[in-house]
């Protein structure tokens, strides 16, 4: 009952998130970020629509969506290289290598999953796969977080909003998984519904976030000296005045 | 069990990441003159004023201490191992503010350039950081042992400083402005390359 009432709860926020997009006009802004957020958005309606008419089918569908909504949300890591990091070549430079690193190494591990995996069953390795997709994502924001970190990159509140809800998702995802993937089929259906409530977490910190349209602040091209001149001048005023004060007589106007 | 711990640690550092990266200070304006200033400053501070051989062993040379404890009442040993101590610790601390206000300016403004490598980036930070690592392990060995304690960190200290120190020349070298001399015209009179 709880898990249906979060389902229809994030269909509602989804619903705000989409109009509140539309209504101030981030949605072309941030693309990639709102095309992900519409296929999460129709992955859920389609699931509830399976889960009330086939549920039977749903444990294969779930997985099946679930690799869909993993592959999109590289989106999303798009969406914070390209606000984020776009006015710092370099550092914009280091993030598209990681995120195109972290893409290979994907495919790389789909590949030879498939290879080496003979009775391939996406219900039964679900839980273990995306684990390990998802951390791979955890690897490709974490190597953008440090750069943001490490080379002060200011980033607006929406930016910060998008940046805050998917790294919660995927962390508490990585987390959940790796309890599903341990504890076996067991408690899977329990801990799926973990899953949603991390989702719903991100819905709130993104509905927050988003609400209206707010860019990254500007920093100051680097080199421009002449700009300062004026606050210079102003401090060595400043600084010749302090050293008149302390030997008084000394230097004269 | 253990992958089941790893991949907690991983969510782990990512939420402590996020959490820096968003809760983090703003960064101060970047391009300034004043940063750049301070840059300079800080370079030419360590170079000239805190990182010179002479001055290093000096503050490290047993000779001092020697000669009071062999001159001087107890007391006033005691009195002169305290006061090194406290001028060891101010040394190291200035040390400190240098370093950080010199990888302030480098990480600030080489962010903007696009030809900068990440290789030489990397090399760059991890010796801030191994000079600010043992910058903070050397106040502490001083605060604990003394003055005279940790002579052989501090000869690590000042070498990895100056191997920053040349870095650092050369990135304010790179990442300010071009000097205006950059544009004088050595060429004979009528042949000026276009």
């Amino acid at each position: 009952m709880l898990s249906l009432v979060i389902w229809w709860t994030g269909l509602f926020l989804d619903a705000v998130i989409l109009f509140r997009s539309f209504r101030g006009r981030s949605f072309a802004r941030y693309p990639y970020f709102y095309t992900y957020f519409t296929c999460i958005v129709l992955v859920d309606l389609i699931r509830y629509f399976i889960y009330t008419h086939e549920p039977s089918a749903y444990r294969n569908w779930y997985w099946s969506t679930e690799f869909l909504s993993v592959a999109i949300g590289y989106g999303v890591i798009l969406e914070i290289l390209r606000h984020a990091l776009a006015r710092y070549p370099a550092v914009a430079r280091f993030g598209s290598r990681i995120l195109w690193t972290s893409f290979f190494a994907v495919l790389t591990y789909i590949a030879c999953k498939s290879l080496t995996v003979t009775n391939w069953s996406a219900a039964a390795t679900g839980a273990e796969l995306e684990r390990d997709l998802r951390t791979v994502q955890a690897f490709a924001l974490a190597g953008i977080l440090i750069l943001i970190t490490h080379y002060r990159i200011e980033i607006g509140r929406n930016m910060k909003g998008i940046i805050a809800g998917y790294g919660l998702f995927i962390a508490l995802s990585v987390m959940n998984l790796a309890v599903q993937a341990h504890a076996g089929a067991s408690i899977q259906g329990v801990l799926r519904g973990f899953q949603s409530y991390s989702f719903f977490i991100s819905q709130f910190v993104w509905i927050t976030a988003l609400w209206s349209y707010q860019p990254s602040p500007k920093a100051p091209a680097a080199g421009r000296l002449e700009s300062d001149y004026e606050s210079l001048s102003r401090r060595t005023k400043e600084m010749l005045r302090a050293l008149r004060e302390r030997i008084p007589g000394k230097l004269k106007e | 069990m253990t992958s089941l711990i790893l991949y907690c640690a991983i969510g782990a550092g990512l939420l402590v990441l996020l959490s820096l990266a968003v809760l983090r200070r703003p960064s101060r304006p970047e391009g300034s003159a004043e940063a750049l200033l301070e840059a300079r400053h800080a370079l030419r501070t360590l170079q000239v004023g805190l990182l010179p051989q002479e001055l290093v062993g000096r503050f490290f040379a047993r000779d001092d201490l020697e000669y009071v404890v062999a001159n001087a009442p107890k007391a006033t040993a005691r009195l002169f191992l305290e006061e090194r101590k406290h001028i060891v610790l101010a040394w190291i601390d200035q040390v400190r503010q240098q370093i950080a206000s010199l990888q302030d300016f480098h990480f600030g403004h080489s962010r903007h350039f696009v030809h900068v490598s990440l290789s030489s980036e990397i090399a760059l930070a991890w010796e801030f950081a191994t000079l600010r690592m043992v910058c903070r392990a050397l106040y502490l060995l001083v605060y604990f042992r003394g003055p005279y304690g940790a002579q052989q960190i501090a000869g690590m200290m000042v070498a990895i400083a100056a191997r920053v120190c040349i870095l650092s020349e050369k990135s304010l070298a790179f990442l300010s402005p071009a000097e205006s001399h950059a544009l004088a015209d050595n060429s004979a009179r009528g042949s000026a390359p276009v």
